[in-house]
Parts: structure tokens; C-alpha cells; sequence
């Protein structure tokens, strides 16, 4: 289901996932807020047939999701995997998503614009999936026009897109660099180079793990290299300081956190979200210093993802209440989690 | 926590009553705390969608304040396409369609500055690579006429005043007057 995140030959431990969207609008059609179903129905003719295409160019399986079919907790498993967004998740007029098998592409038709192309991948190259993913971006603009002008760029449903249309993501890692005192500052100085630091997780009153996000806040006035250039420079940086951090750490500490973590996963009985995420980001730790071994075909972040309350209903195909879902979320950890070995 | 009440569901709010000067306080369940209050609890999507609203009203207003000719001017303007008004699009930020940015356009400078830091595009567009950009042909390959190409010159040279881009401004200054010496033979 999501097996881009099996291929570990370039897994980075701390840089977990590179991401690219891109928002496009076409010219010859009001924007999705004002289209009207006519308007649907002919974008959805018009770029369903290149699907064929699109495999050639990327060199992957692409299907039509049945996504006007799907149950809010298959929406929910999408979105949880970020292979929708929020607004698609819980649009209320049709739309199309589009997906590669392995999930590292995506393409939402007729959600908040016209097309939000994306391409995510495990590790650090984000220039390399920007580069897989233009002849997508040319195939569709070449087939309908995109709305775009020399001064406005590509013209977006909202002005916090134009320009580029693009967003660029990493997923990141950062256990000790996010425990300092300081952290707060490191974020607010990133934040001059435009780049945002957020929460992957959170909940309201709690620590957090260590999982991040960042993205670049400005799409207009820089160029599409310049931005990824920025997010590159800065993930790199955040990334050299927490290893540094990691290769000081008291081994002694870090094998007790690592292991704590181990034991609770493996036989808990029920398991908050939270919790859950808690001990896997040090499972992601032990992992990258040798003091786990996953022997299994999957990632701890996979598991991060997969402990996500839509993502287990899936998963069992069925609907559970909180209690129930807490339950199969310790079942679920405990099945994986017992294929890693200590040392 | 398991509510006080029915004793079933999740404890999810927290009531603190003061009677008497001593406080109490109990936890409950969502459906028990709506029903004994009388109050439906306002999901925390739909507070942060209400500071979203006040944020972007604040900066479409904030962006005119000052300036009254702008104002009335943006109150008068109306996408001929979509039909969307100014006002529409100030209260949901959301544009209605591609025509909508050039109906808007004499009122969307300070909104792009005030969110984007700046008001022009600078990467790449549907039938060229991206380059890194050369102030000197700010044009590429597209076919611009040259009155087009002036008021681009223009718009660029008003934001590099704006943004005491000093040399980028004595560039673009250059180029109009050039340009304007051409055109007068």
C-alpha cells in the first residue's frame, strides 16, 4: 500500500520524507469555488484519459481511486497518509484523486484548485522529485492551459499559493535538537529564511516527540530552485546539529530510552495516538544507532502512519469506538514491533 | 477519564463551578456537557476557521486603511467572468476565477506585499523552464507588446521603490526611458 517507504537505500534517519506540491488552475474554467458541475465533468473528461500517459512519464502504475465511493474513514486513512489534504477529505461536491501504487504521487482534481499535484519520497531529495513530477505538470498544462501570467505566475485560488504554486516539505526528526531550551529560538530564526517549523503531531497540553515539519511560507518571488535550495539548506543544518546531538548523547540514557520505549510497544495492552507516536520516535532512535534491528518489510515511520485511528479501521475494515481503536492500536504495534530485535 | 455523569463516554470538558467562594470542578463527556449547559461546544476547527476569517479580513482592510481612493476603488471592482466583487473575495480570501486577479488587480499589490513580501512572480511558467531570473528580460520568450512591456517595467519598478531595491529600481527606470525614447522615433 505504501511502498515507497520500504526502499531504505537512501533512508535518512533524521530528513524522513521529502515532499513537493504543486497547485495549477486552468485558464478555460472558473476555479473550483465557482465551477459548477458541467464545468466538473469536463476537466474530469479531459485529463482522466491521460492516466496512460502519466504512467509512461513516471514510470509507475496510476489509478483512478473509486474516491466518490469512499467511507469517511478511507478518506480519513487518505489524508492521514498525506496523500490527500483536509479540504479534499471532507469536500462535499465530487472530486478525483488520482494516486500512483506505491502512493509517492498523487493528483486532486477539482478540490480547492483545479489540480494539487503531488510527490513524496523517503530522505533528502526534494530537487529529484521536483524533476519527476514537471512532465506531469507540462502534460497537464499542455492539454487544458493553466491560468498564469508573467506577473501573477500560476494563478491559484488563494494569493498564499500564486506565484509558484509550489510547497516543499520535509519530514523531520528531531528528538534532542526539539528537547533543547532553545529550540523555540531556532525555530523563530528559521523563520526569517521564510521557512516554517511546525508540529508533524501534536495534542493540546503534551510534549512534543520530535516529529516536524517544515515548508517553505512564501510561493511568489522566488523561483522554484530557490525555494528548494532554502528548505534544503535549512533541513541540512537542523539535520547535522541533531546528529551531533545524538553522537554525544549518554549511551547509557539512550539505550534506557530507546528500550523503555521497546518494551512498552511490545506488550501494552492499549495505546493513546500520542503515546503511541511518543515511543516509536524512540524506536526511530534505536533503530538509527544500532540498538534495534527490524528484520520486517516496513519503517517505523509507516507505523507512525499506521496507528492513525482512520488508517487502523481500514486497516480491519471495520468501524470501532475510542476505547476499541486504543485496543487494535496496541495489537497492531505489538504484531510489528515483535519482528525488531534488541541487541 | 470516564464522564461523571453517564459514566460511558470519554471525559472531554472540563467544568469548574464556584459556589460559595469554593470551587468545584467535574469532568464530562461532550453530549453531557452540552446537554446540562445548554452550550454546544465550539470544535476547535471552527475556532481556528473564525481567527482565519479575522485574520484575513484584518489584512485585506488593514492593506487599504490608508489609502481612501483605494478603498473606494476596491469596493467598486467585480470580476466580468465569475461575477465575484471584491468584497466576496476579502471576506474568504478565495478568488473565483482566472480573470478574478486582473479585476482585482489594482488592489491586490499591497495584499500579495502584505502576505508574499512581494507582488510579482519570479519562477517559471507553463511553456518555459525556469531561469534564473535575469532583471534585464524580464520578458523570456513570451510575446509582450510594447505598451505591456512598459507598464511590466512599470509595476516592477514600483515595487523595487516600494521594497528600496535601489539598484533593481535604477535598472527598471532605465529600461522605461529607453524604452519611451524608442517609441518617440
Amino acid at each position: 500500500m505504501v511502498e515507497w517507504w520500504y526502499s531504505k537505500k537512501s533512508a535518512d534517519d533524521v530528513i524522513l520524507v521529502s515532499r513537493i506540491r504543486l497547485l495549477r488552475n486552468f485558464s478555460e474554467y472558473r476555479f473550483p469555488d465557482t465551477m459548477n458541475d458541467d464545468d466538473r465533468e469536463e476537466i474530469r473528461e479531459r485529463i482522466l484519459p491521460l492516466i496512460p500517459d502519466m504512467q509512461d512519464r513516471l514510470g509507475m502504475g496510476i489509478r483512478h481511486l473509486p474516491y466518490e465511493r469512499f467511507s469517511p474513514e478511507e478518506r480519513l486513512a487518505l489524508q492521514e497518509r498525506q496523500l490527500i489534504n483536509k479540504a479534499a477529505q471532507g469536500a462535499e461536491k465530487r472530486i478525483e484523486v488520482l494516486a500512483s501504487q506505491d502512493e509517492a504521487f498523487s493528483l486532486t482534481l477539482n478540490s480547492t484548485d483545479h489540480v494539487r499535484l503531488l510527490y513524496s519520497r523517503y530522505g533528502n531529495r526534494l530537487s529529484e522529485l521536483y524533476q519527476k513530477i514537471q512532465p506531469i505538470d507540462r502534460m497537464l498544462g499542455d492539454t487544458v492551459p493553466y491560468a498564469w501570467s508573467e506577473r501573477f505566475g500560476y494563478k491559484t485560488s488563494t494569493i498564499a499559493n500564486v506565484g509558484t504554486g509550489m510547497r516543499a516539505y520535509f519530514v523531520m526528526h528531531l528528538p534532542f535538537l526539539s528537547g533543547t531550551k532553545n529550540f523555540s529560538q531556532v525555530t523563530e530564526e528559521i523563520g526569517r529564511y521564510g521557512v516554517v517549523v511546525r508540529n508533524a503531531i501534536t495534542e493540546a497540553g503534551k510534549r512534543s516527540m520530535g516529529l516536524y515539519v517544515i515548508y517553505n511560507h512564501r510561493s511568489m518571488g522566488l523561483t522554484e530552485n530557490n525555494i528548494m535550495d532554502i528548505l534544503t539548506n535549512v533541513a541540512g543544518r537542523l539535520a547535522g546539529q541533531e546528529r551531533e546531538m545524538q553522537g554525544h548523547a549518554d549511551r547509557v540514557r539512550m539505550r534506557d530510552r530507546v528500550l523503555r520505549s521497546y518494551g512498552i510497544l511490545r506488550y501494552a495492552q492499549r495505546m493513546d495516538f500520542f503515546e503511541s507516536i511518543v515511543h516509536l520516535s524512540n524506536l526511530l532512535l534505536g533503530v538509527s544507532h544500532g540498538i534495534l534491528t527490524t528484520s520486517g518489510d516496513f519503517s517505523i515511520y509507516e507505523l507512525m502512519l499506521g496507528v492513525q485511528p482512520g488508517n487502523l479501521q481500514v486497516y480491519h475494515k471495520s468501524l470501532f469506538d475510542e476505547e476499541t481503536i486504543r485496543i487494535k492500536r496496541a495489537d497492531y504495534l505489538r504484531y510489528f514491533i515483535s519482528t525488531i530485535d534488541a541487541d | 477519564m470516564l464522564c461523571e455523569k453517564c459514566g460511558k463516554r470519554d471525559a472531554r470538558v472540563k467544568i469548574t463551578r464556584i459556589i460559595n467562594g469554593v470551587s468545584e470542578t467535574h469532568h464530562y463527556c461532550r453530549e453531557c456537557a452540552e446537554e446540562m449547559t445548554g452550550k454546544t461546544e465550539i470544535k476547535s476547527n471552527e475556532w481556528s476557521q473564525a481567527v482565519f476569517k479575522l485574520l484575513r479580513e484584518m489584512f485585506m482592510q488593514a492593506s487599504h486603511e490608508n489609502n481612501k481612493e483605494l478603498q473606494e476603488k476596491a469596493a467598486g471592482l467585480t470580476c466580468p467572468v465569475c461575477g465575484r466583487t471584491y468584497q466576496e473575495f476579502a471576506e474568504n480570501g478565495v478568488f473565483g476565477c482566472s480573470a478574478c486577479y486582473e479585476a482585482f488587480e489594482p488592489v491586490l499589490n499591497d495584499a500579495l506585499i502584505s502576505m508574499q513580501g512581494t507582488a510579482s512572480h519570479q519562477g517559471k511558467g507553463p511553456q518555459k523552464d525556469e531561469k534564473d531570473t535575469d532583471p534585464g528580460d524580464p520578458f523570456h520568450e513570451e510575446a509582450v507588446s510594447p505598451e505591456e512591456e512598459l507598464e511590466i517595467l512599470e509595476a516592477r519598478l514600483q515595487e523595487a521603490v516600494r521594497e528600496e531595491r535601489n539598484e533593481d529600481a535604477a535598472h527598471y527606470r532605465d529600461e522605461i526611458l529607453s524604452r519611451r525614447d524608442k517609441s518617440d522615433g
